[in-house]
């Protein structure tokens, strides 16, 4: 680390966590979190307005804890850099809002990033930045991309046609009757089980003929999957404990299997022998398991952040603002919007 | 504290201001409910002379809460950012303050779904009401779409009345606003009392103490009637609302004691809930009119009153000991005289 690479604070709303991130260069200095997980757990899902609220409650009180964590004042500061999309309207607007705010008190720099960019940068704290296929998956998106640049050339390969991997998750843990967010409970439940105990479908992986290819072939389904494990849920009242694990480990195993074989197989078609696994359905441990037997039979690097880096959080944020200094990019407007269906490429 | 940047984002139009001793030096402002985001970066990118203004004012509310809260946190930034002090006012006092007020006046802003934002103020522009959150029918006319002028926030920032920490939301998230299913009414019993004090400390400035609530109940069912609005969707019971009546004979007026919904559960219409039993059972009751007293000040009581056929027909002055005046409001009921 030089202390002559700029400073970077890193500013993440966009759903239910108040992320902020602090790095000098690719150096990682804090990375604080907020959560109002809780207070949505009493509606079984996230409300924007409840998230909003609790933002901008949480949103300065988490930035001193960065700025003690990094030992640095807001004054060093040399950019701001804050996710305007993909995201809640609300939430994003109380980033945005705060990032003009600081920056315009300050006289430094904005850069307006992209969150699922963000999640795919976020490597860089710990890695050399280099093209990778990117599998990303969380709570709102599943998508592979081949990101040569991560400032200029992010290229979509495919993404999901009905519910993301994580909302599939947290569905399935509900029907189960596990609290929400339901990925980490449904995660700890299926280790007691057999994930090879019902043979759930597998979505989008056949093809009537080779247009049909082209268009799914790197793209996901999970309410077929969804529903079917309602279904045998439905048929079976009376689950016993090992049966309920038995159906979460079968129900992870199916969504696991796909996400790996889809993106392993977009590493070969573009030739590019690396894998990122990044958003926070990476933090699940089967598919860390799965996706690195693959990744190494198939002789193709694996890179998955540190769990705390894969979640929504302000560090991943920051680092994507850092690699936009770096690179010149031209800084946003004060007059920054926000933009909830930000595409990704 | 010489100079201010103000900032207000609660109505329909975004205001950034610099005020030095009571002059406006900069001002300008861009309309449109939804781009609070995009345009309160693009007035600070043109204001003039931010460069020593020594605190910043904000518009706390009430008003839209998203837009609200864009102008809350970029400000708190701005100060923060420059280790300067922030004020957050009242947004409708602000109003109070920017306007020409010849008499008393209500001044209200649109609050979406049909409801509007108000409070009364005197000539003076003090405020001499609670803020309210109303139907957009139950707002007394006054000054309406008025804007907080920078002005309008400093002369408010001056005001210890005025000055809020927090965001005036008055309304719940949506969410929470979810119908309430499983609230019943039944009869208040002796061993509900625990429950009801915790709930009448939460809601009056002064509340009845237990010995006041068993006297009450001494009297019922001869010549008192209580009830309780009971939640039973959860594993256990909870109160979340109550209402009493005396009562004497027939013909007579049937006052009512008290009525009072928790504050988590209010607008979601279990004082309509409330009062529609008691108007029954006083009718039930051959009561010739039914009488209460609301303090002056409490508006969403007084318009819930209101809406009922309830007018107000005198004036207690300093009923409420420390805490201002009664006024009396009454509804006649048909009464058919005789036994019925």
């Amino acid at each position: 680390m030089s202390a002559s690479e700029p400073l970077i604070l890193g500013i993440e709303t966009s759903c239910d966590e108040t992320g902020i991130g602090i790095v000098r260069g690719r150096t990682l200095l804090a990375n604080e979190i907020a959560s109002s997980v809780n207070e949505h757990a009493r509606y079984g899902g996230v409300v924007p307005e409840v998230a909003a609220r609790a933002h901008l409650e949480a949103f300065y009180p988490t930035l001193d804890r960065a700025l003690n964590t990094a030992k640095i004042k807001l004054s060093d500061l040399d950019a701001i850099a804050v996710t305007r999309g993909p995201g809640l309207a609300g939430p994003l607007l109380v980033g945005t809002g705060a990032a003009t705010g600081l920056a315009s008190g300050l006289n430094i720099p904005i850069y307006g990033v992209n969150h699922l960019a963000a999640h795919i940068a976020v490597d860089a704290l710990e890695r050399e930045p280099v093209p990778t296929i990117a599998l990303l998956v969380s709570g709102g998106h599943s998508s592979i991309l081949e990101v040569r640049d991560i400032n200029s050339d992010i290229r979509q390969l495919g993404a999901t046609f009905d519910d993301a991997a994580g909302e599939a998750f947290d569905k399935i843990a509900r029907i189960l009757g596990l609290p929400f967010p339901g990925g980490p409970y449904l995660d700890r439940l299926a280790r007691d089980g057999d994930g090879a105990a019902i043979e759930f479908p597998r979505g989008m992986t056949l093809f009537a003929d080779e247009s049909e290819r082209s268009e799914k072939e790197f793209s996901f389904s999970f309410s077929g999957l969804k529903s079917a494990v309602a279904r045998w849920i439905e048929k079976h009242p009376q689950l016993s404990e090992r049966e309920r694990a038995n159906v979460a480990a079968s129900f992870q195993e199916a969504v696991v299997d796909v996400l790996t074989m889809k993106a392993l197989a977009a590493c070969e078609r573009v030739g590019i022998d690396r894998l990122l696994i990044a958003g926070g359905v990476a933090a699940n441990s089967r598919l860390r398991v799965v996706a690195s037997e693959r990744a190494e039979r198939a002789g193709i690097e694996l890179a998955i952040p540190n769990p705390a880096l894969c979640t929504d959080n302000g560090a991943m944020v920051a680092a994507l603002g850092s690699l936009a200094v770096a690179a010149g990019v031209a800084p946003s407007s004060l007059a920054l919007d926000v933009e909830p269906g930000l595409p990704v490429a | 504290m010489k100079r201010a940047l103000t900032i207000d984002t609660s109505t329909s139009k975004t205001t950034v201001g610099v005020v030095e001793n009571g002059v406006v030096i900069w001002t300008d402002s861009v309309e449109g409910a939804t781009s609070h985001g995009g345009a309160l970066g693009a007035l600070i990118e043109r204001a003039q002379g931010l460069d020593v203004v020594d605190h910043v004012i904000v518009g706390m509310g009430p008003g839209p809460f998203t837009g609200l809260r864009v102008g809350i946190i970029f400000a708190q930034g701005f100060a923060k950012a420059r280790n300067l002090p922030w004020i957050g006012v009242v947004s409708l006092d602000a109003i109070a303050q920017s306007v020409e007020l010849h008499s008393e006046s209500v001044i209200s802003i649109d609050a979406r779904r049909k409801e509007r934002y108000w409070a009364r103020y005197a000539a003076t522009g003090e405020r001499a009401s609670e803020i309210a959150v109303s139907k957009i029918d139950e707002v007394p006319t006054g000054i309406s779409d008025q804007h907080p002028t920078p002005l309008g926030l400093a002369k408010a920032a001056n005001n210890p009345r005025s000055i809020r920490q927090t965001p005036i939301y008055l309304r719940k998230p949506d969410a929470a606003l979810a119908p309430l299913s499983g609230v019943t009414l039944r009869e208040l019993r002796f061993f509900d009392l625990g429950e009801i004090l915790g709930i009448e400390r939460e809601l009056f400035p002064d509340p009845w103490s237990l010995a006041q609530f068993k006297e009450e109940l001494s009297f019922s069912p001869r010549s008192r009637y209580y009830v309780v609005a009971e939640d039973r969707s959860g594993e256990v019971p909870r109160i979340l609302g109550y209402a009493g009546i005396a009562f004497t004979g027939h013909g007579e007026p049937v006052d009512i004691h008290t009525l009072g919904v928790t504050k988590e559960h209010q607008g979601r219409g279990l004082g309509q809930m409330l009062l529609d039993h008691l108007i029954e059972k006083a009718k039930e009751l051959h009561g010739s009119s039914i009488l209460l007293e609301v303090r002056d000040g409490n508006e969403p009581a007084r318009a819930l009153y209101a809406k009922n056929g309830f007018t107000e027909i005198s004036r207690r002055v300093g009923y409420y000991a420390r805490f201002g005046d009664a006024l009396v409001m009454e509804k006649p009921l048909e009464y058919y005289g005789g036994d019925r």
